[in-house]
């Protein structure tokens, strides 16, 4: 477990994809991802095989925040998901995706709270010494979260990716080590 | 085949082999490549095998310099390099390309930017591309140069995205787009 202030990271388990498969179908989940088709939970369960076969260091983490109960009984709740993909161990460089796929959690600094956590885990327990992302340019609230987390605009790919009718640039923000 | 001015592309053959793999071994076309390690025919062997599995617009092609007659013989054609499209992306409409002139007697002399000319032609005109891109490591302004030649536009640079000699240098990402190609 990786635990933040008020998330914390856990590994995903095979009750959670009814939850990712809500998440994945709700469209406005989905201009924000690389996802433009409708999701089946056999889809789901076949990419949760092949995830959990990834190397240790890059299976997806489960988002929680922690929900204080009305008599003290509290209990940690899934919002969202995160992930490494592809780290370049000789180039100590890697790629990470995020979705809040509960959108009651959104716009309350949870995101930038998980990627402020990711970051601290891939240089402090990972040693990596660059870490990126990709990002539609219609997606602010996104950018902003990165901005926040201390992430640096390093271009844009332009017209990168079709969506709704018209092609978008795709933005690539990074931070490295000594930036940390 | 495809051809150009002074070049064309045809595809890649195994005969082609031994002569990448001087070339991707030389220490001064390592410095623009992908590859760090020495790299043996086998090795070389096993990747034609697979790229040859890949969709046919991705397989490698081979750039040759047109040789002109001489002595009432015929003209013939000089392999000096390789180029070709990777990871075609069909529903965005765009791809990666990768080039390499391995054939140092050939450097600086315009062959790599015509080359570069020909694929974008090819990738727009015939594949109906939407956009066309590229990464090149900040360390290797000839190759720059040849892409700004070729019309492409600078729009990111992945800071420190590779350990070469030492040290971690930025990568580069250069496009071109279909309305910007003439």
């Amino acid at each position: 477990m990786i635990i933040g202030e008020r998330i914390r990271f856990r590994g995903l388990e095979r009750d959670d994809i009814p939850t990712f498969v809500k998440w994945l179908n709700d469209p406005e989940v989905q201009q924000g991802i690389l996802l433009n088709h409708p999701v089946s939970h056999a889809t789901e369960e076949n990419w949760f095989d092949g995830m959990i076969k990834r190397p240790p260091d890059e299976q997806v983490l489960g988002i929680e925040v922690y929900l204080p109960g009305e008599k003290g009984e509290g209990g940690w709740k899934l919002i969202g998901s995160l992930a490494f993909n592809n780290i370049d161990w000789r180039n100590r460089a890697s790629e990470f995706g995020i979705m809040i796929g509960d959108k009651t959690y959104w716009n309350q600094g949870f995101g930038t709270e998980a990627v402020q956590l990711l970051v601290k885990h891939g240089f402090n327990t990972l040693n990596l010494n660059r870490i990126y992302l990709h990002v539609f340019e219609n997606n602010p609230r996104a950018i902003r979260a990165y901005e926040k987390a201390g992430f640096i605009h390093e271009g844009r790919k332009r017209q990168a990716e079709f969506k709704d009718g018209k092609y978008i640039d795709v933005l690539v923000m990074s931070m490295l080590r000594e930036e940390f | 085949m495809i051809y150009g001015e002074r070049i064309r592309f045809r595809a890649a053959e195994r005969e082609d082999l031994p002569t990448f793999v001087r070339w991707i071994n030389d220490p001064e076309v390592q410095q623009g490549i992908g590859i760090y390690l020495p790299y043996s025919q086998v090795a070389e062997e096993n990747w034609f095998e697979s790229m040859l599995k890949h969709p046919l617009d991705e397989h490698v092609l081979a750039i040759e310099v047109r040789q002109p007659a001489a002595n009432g013989g015929e003209e013939s054609w000089k392999l000096i390099g390789s180029c070709g499209f990777s990871d075609i992306d069909r529903r965005n409409r765009s791809a990666e390309f990768g080039i390499n002139i391995g054939e140092k007697d050939y450097w600086n002399r315009g062959y790599g930017t015509e080359a570069v000319r020909l694929l974008v032609k090819y990738g727009f005109n015939t594949l109906n591309l939407h956009r066309i891109f590229l990464r090149v490591f900040e360390t290797n302004p000839r190759a720059v140069r040849a892409y700004e030649k070729a019309g492409f536009t600078h729009e990111v640079r992945y800071r420190q995205a590779e350990f070469r000699n030492g040290k971690y240098i930025d990568m580069l990402v250069m496009s071109i787009l279909r309305d910007e190609f003439r």
